[in-house]
């Protein structure tokens, strides 16, 4: 069951839908989701409205169809009674009032006749041999006529006691000599003629004229071409029919034996593979019935505007719809995504977005609540920049604080030499260059003085070595002024110094030389310190620099490494020592610092760290303007 | 992202179009295509014999929704004055034209160009290259034949003893011509002794001549509605024919009335109502739907004497039914 449900939940289209949803945004989704429930709640409104109105407009046009025959079968009755009356008067008045030997109806005949010849073709009367004993208007008798045989006159005979209706027939009584022939419907009855005193049967004729009747039908034919009347007597022959002549040729057809056959009221019928709505009403006297065809593909096609006018409304709905849902729904998702715009920027890197706070009261309170955070994680970070601020100052007055000592323990080392050699103006000398290396060294407890004031340091320093080492070596510096007014970090030439006479010319007995050098290129500031002495092995160099590999020989063995961290610490990874060397040839110690003019406020700016700050937001600043130029 | 965009566009655009193309039907909804206007040209329109004819060809503009323009004429003299009722009606705007070519046995194969789209049916007389134009009507071959069969259906053997007039119409009319061919193949085995074979003009000024033409005759056979008639009144009024029979071809009330009065003996009928319907039928079609439809339509004919005359089928062909 469970694998059956399993896989009923994995089947590719569920999954593929699952999948397309979840990689759309917000407001696609909700957009899709509002427009597939507006069509489909559209479609079926739309279907079932229709439907709905398809049945009523059924019944209606059932109702409708009802009522133009019940208003047909009424005027056609009122026809058909003028027309029984007419027949009665005759019999009744006339006939019965009569005796043949001695009086004529004529007389009584010809003024009924003018009274509805509009209606009539003729009243005759005839015997029961089907001689003529009186007719309206007076006409001449075909010859040769066999009267019995008529239909009618059979009709009236067989059935003595009603009146009988015929089915529309050529008259075939008269002599026309304008070669009129009528078409008629012939109410024919038995009659009694009195002939001497003795009742003798007969027949009395009154031919209606059938286009009378056909135009009073015609009446309820001109509304509607599709949907028709016709009438039928019981056996289903045809008494009017608006295609009535087509049928009569055989080019149409109609369904009258089966209507004959149908129960007054509506019900559908199926002919010719044409589903018609059939309403047939019975005409009283005669038992004819008239009958209304609505074909339905005409009363479908009836509906077209209606169905057009539904099809319109959908699509309008569903438009409308369709807009609101993008209003919406971009009303729900915009906040949602100007807020992850904010964290986007936020997490390439801008430590200051600018979080959106707004849109629905959700959205904002968690706008609220990631501007909050962003606020508490900048002001942490904050801290814990400051907090290493406050580290690497500790950790460089450590490193300078181990410089101090050293040196002054040097100095007063080679004093005390000197005193105890009697050497006293070159001590009172060393004193006083300690006293201004010293003046340079302490330099307001400043870390960052001007190159000129390091070099000054740096000179004092040689002054006081050359004078203890007795002038073993020669020195020389070469210093560019145009970097005398640039920044550095104090006592940084004067170990590097140190190192060259202790590791380099100390040994040479007069040969030493020692060069500093001091040049600007490129916008950064390069002092070397070049000694001919002895020199390093290339695997020496590679490990002079590395905090774990101290080469400890003589002094206190920080020099170098302290003079590498303190320029790194304060001017970034790119500056620093260099260390060429090369044995019996000499060593040369680089120093590489940025160029930054000398002045007390940026002084105090990299006291506090922020060359490194400043330099690395120029640098993105850079950077982002290249990106947006791209 | 951008595939949504383009689906969202393609519903957006199939709604606007639906929109669009619903509001065009709605308003256009009740307002009637224009219908065709067809012309009918007929010898002589307003003689008698055409009223069936008229009836269905009423029927069917009605049925078709054609505008039906039923050109009234006079007698026509020759086949150029046919012709230019003819162009007269192209001119005028007509898309259909019916036709009885009254002159069609002078056309050696079609009516000439009209160089138009107009339709052309021919109804009763077809050309006598057969199939080019749309025909509607009898097969007059056949109908001369049913004349011959009611002849023989009446003399049986004695025919060949009998004398026999022939009034043979407009032989300039292709429908008359094989009318006598198939009387004269009819009647060929038989053989009675045709005395005179008389055409239009000859028996027009016979018959007002007053002159004795069916004094030594058995039988007349005439082959037109018109020299039906024109026998039939004859015979009326000339004393000393009693004996000479009639048969003819004629489907007006006149011919008709002349049959039941027992003037005429057999009368084959052409059913005109559908001649007219069934043109107007095709024409109608051939405009609506925008086809070619040469292959026309052959209507029947009723063989009538005095004893099936009120026969109920039979009334229903042969009298119009008249408001």
């Amino acid at each position: 069951m469970k694998t059956r449900m399993k896989q009923k939940q994995d089947h590719p289209l569920i999954l593929y839908i699952k999948k397309h949803i979840q990689s759309q945004s917000i407001q696609m989704t909700i957009s899709i989701s509002f427009t597939l429930v507006s069509i489909v709640v559209m479609g079926v409104l739309g279907v079932s409205l229709y439907s709905r109105f398809v049945n009523r407009m059924e019944v209606m046009t059932a109702q409708s169809s009802e009522q133009l025959l019940n208003q047909t079968s009424i005027n056609l009755e009122t026809y058909l009674r003028n027309m029984r009356r007419i027949s009665d008067a005759m019999y009744y008045s006339v006939i019965k009032n009569k005796d043949l030997a001695s009086d004529t109806m004529d007389e009584e005949m010809n003024l009924l006749y003018e009274a509805n010849k509009d209606n009539l073709i003729s009243i005759a009367c005839y015997t029961n041999q089907g001689e003529l004993v009186a007719a309206a208007p007076v006409a001449t008798e075909k010859e040769d006529l066999n009267i019995v045989d008529q239909k009618w006159f059979t009709a009236a005979v067989g059935k003595m006691e009603n009146i009988q209706f015929s089915t529309p027939h050529v008259q075939n009584l008269f002599d026309n000599t304008s070669y009129r022939y009528y078409w008629v419907v012939s109410l024919s009855r038995a009659v009694e003629l009195t002939n001497h005193g003795n009742s003798t049967l007969g027949v009395l004729l009154v031919d209606m004229n059938y286009s009378s009747m056909e135009q009073l039908l015609n009446k309820a034919n001109v509304n509607n071409d599709s949907e028709y009347v016709y009438l039928v007597d019981s056996d289903g022959e045809l008494i009017y029919h608006p295609k009535q002549k087509l049928i009569y040729t055989n080019l149409y057809e109609e369904n009258n034996y089966a209507a004959a056959s149908y129960e007054d009221g509506s019900r559908q019928e199926v002919f010719q593979g044409e589903k018609r709505l059939v309403t047939v009403k019975t005409v009283s006297y005669t038992g004819w019935k008239i009958v209304s065809v609505v074909p339905m593909s005409s009363f479908h096609m009836g509906l077209f505007s209606t169905r057009q006018f539904a099809l319109l409304f959908a699509s309008l709905s569903v438009l409308m719809l369709i807009v609101l849902n993008q209003l919406v729904s971009a009303k729900i998702a915009k906040p949602l995504q100007k807020l992850n715009e904010s964290v986007q920027d936020w997490e390439s890197g801008n430590m200051n977005p600018e979080i959106y706070v707004g849109g629905s009261l959700e959205v904002e309170h968690l706008g609220k609540t990631l501007r909050s955070t962003v606020e508490q994680l900048r002001q942490l970070m904050h801290d814990i920049v400051v907090e290493q601020e406050e580290e690497r100052k500790r950790e460089l007055d450590a490193l300078q604080s181990q410089i101090n000592p050293h040196f002054l323990y040097k100095t007063l080392d080679s004093i005390v030499w000197m005193i105890e050699g009697e050497r006293y103006e070159d001590a009172v000398f060393m004193i006083t260059q300690l006293a201004s290396l010293f003046r340079v060294c302490l330099s307001g407890g400043k870390n960052i003085i001007s190159m000129e004031d390091e070099i000054k340091h740096a000179k004092n320093y040689m002054n006081i070595q050359k004078i203890r080492y007795k002038n073993i070596f020669s020195l020389n510096f070469q210093i560019n002024e145009d970097i005398l007014h640039c920044c550095t970090v104090k006592l940084i030439i004067q170990p590097l110094l140190e190192n060259a006479i202790y590791y380099g010319v100390e040994c040479m007995d007069g040969d030493g030389e020692i060069q500093v050098t001091g040049w600007k290129r490129d916008g950064d500031v390069y002092i070397a310190v070049k000694d001919n002495g002895l020199g390093m092995p290339e695997e020496t160099v590679a490990v002079l620099l590395k905090e774990n590999n101290r080469v400890r020989k003589k002094g206190s063995g920080v020099g170098l490494i302290n003079v590498h961290n303190r320029i790194r610490l304060r001017f970034g990874e790119p500056y620093g020592l260099e260390i060429e060397s090369q044995p019996d040839e000499g060593t040369t110690v680089r120093i590489h610092l940025p160029c930054i003019p000398y002045s007390q406020e940026t002084a105090e700016k990299l006291e506090k760290g922020k060359w490194e700050e400043g330099k690395e937001k120029e640098e993105r600043e850079e950077r982002e303007e290249d990106n947006g130029t791209e | 992202m951008a595939r949504n965009r383009i689906y969202f566009g393609m519903l957006i655009f199939v709604l606007v179009t639906i929109i669009v193309w619903t509001s065009y039907s709605m308003l256009n909804v009740g307002k009637k295509e224009g219908s065709h206007k067809i012309s009918v040209i007929v010898n002589n329109s307003n003689d008698e014999r055409w009223i069936a004819l008229r009836q269905g060809l009423e029927q069917a503009a009605k049925d078709y929704d054609l505008d039906l323009n039923y050109v009234f004429t006079g007698e026509f003299k020759n086949l150029e004055e046919e012709l230019e009722m003819v162009s007269r009606e192209i001119e005028g705007g007509a898309e259909g034209i019916i036709i009885q070519m009254v002159f069609s046995g002078d056309l050696a194969r079609e009516i000439p160009e009209f160089e138009t789209d107009t339709k052309i049916v021919l109804i009763e007389s077809d050309l006598a290259a057969e199939g080019i134009h749309t025909y509607v009507g009898p097969d007059n071959h056949e109908i001369g034949k049913a004349l011959a069969e009611a002849v023989l259906e009446e003399y049986g053997e004695t025919l060949a003893q009998k004398r026999v007039g022939i009034l043979s119409g407009n032989q300039r009319q292709y429908a008359m011509q094989q009318r006598l061919a198939g009387l004269k193949e009819g009647l060929e085995a038989a053989a009675p002794e045709i005395v005179w074979i008389l055409d239009k003009n000859e028996a027009q000024a016979e018959t007002e001549g007053q002159a004795g033409i069916c004094d030594s005759l058995d039988f007349v056979i005439a082959l037109g509605n018109r020299e039906t008639e024109q026998m039939a009144d004859y015979m009326q009024i000339q004393e000393g024919i009693e004996n000479c029979l009639l048969y003819g071809v004629g489907c007006s009330e006149k011919a008709v009335y002349y049959l039941d009065k027992g003037m005429i003996q057999t009368l084959v009928v052409p059913n005109e109502f559908n001649m007219g319907y069934q043109s107007m039928e095709i024409i109608g079609e051939q405009l609506k739907y925008h086809w070619e439809n040469t292959k026309g339509s052959q209507i029947d004919y009723l063989v009538i004497h005095k004893g099936n005359l009120y026969d109920t089928e039979n009334q229903k062909v042969l009298f119009p039914i008249v408001q």
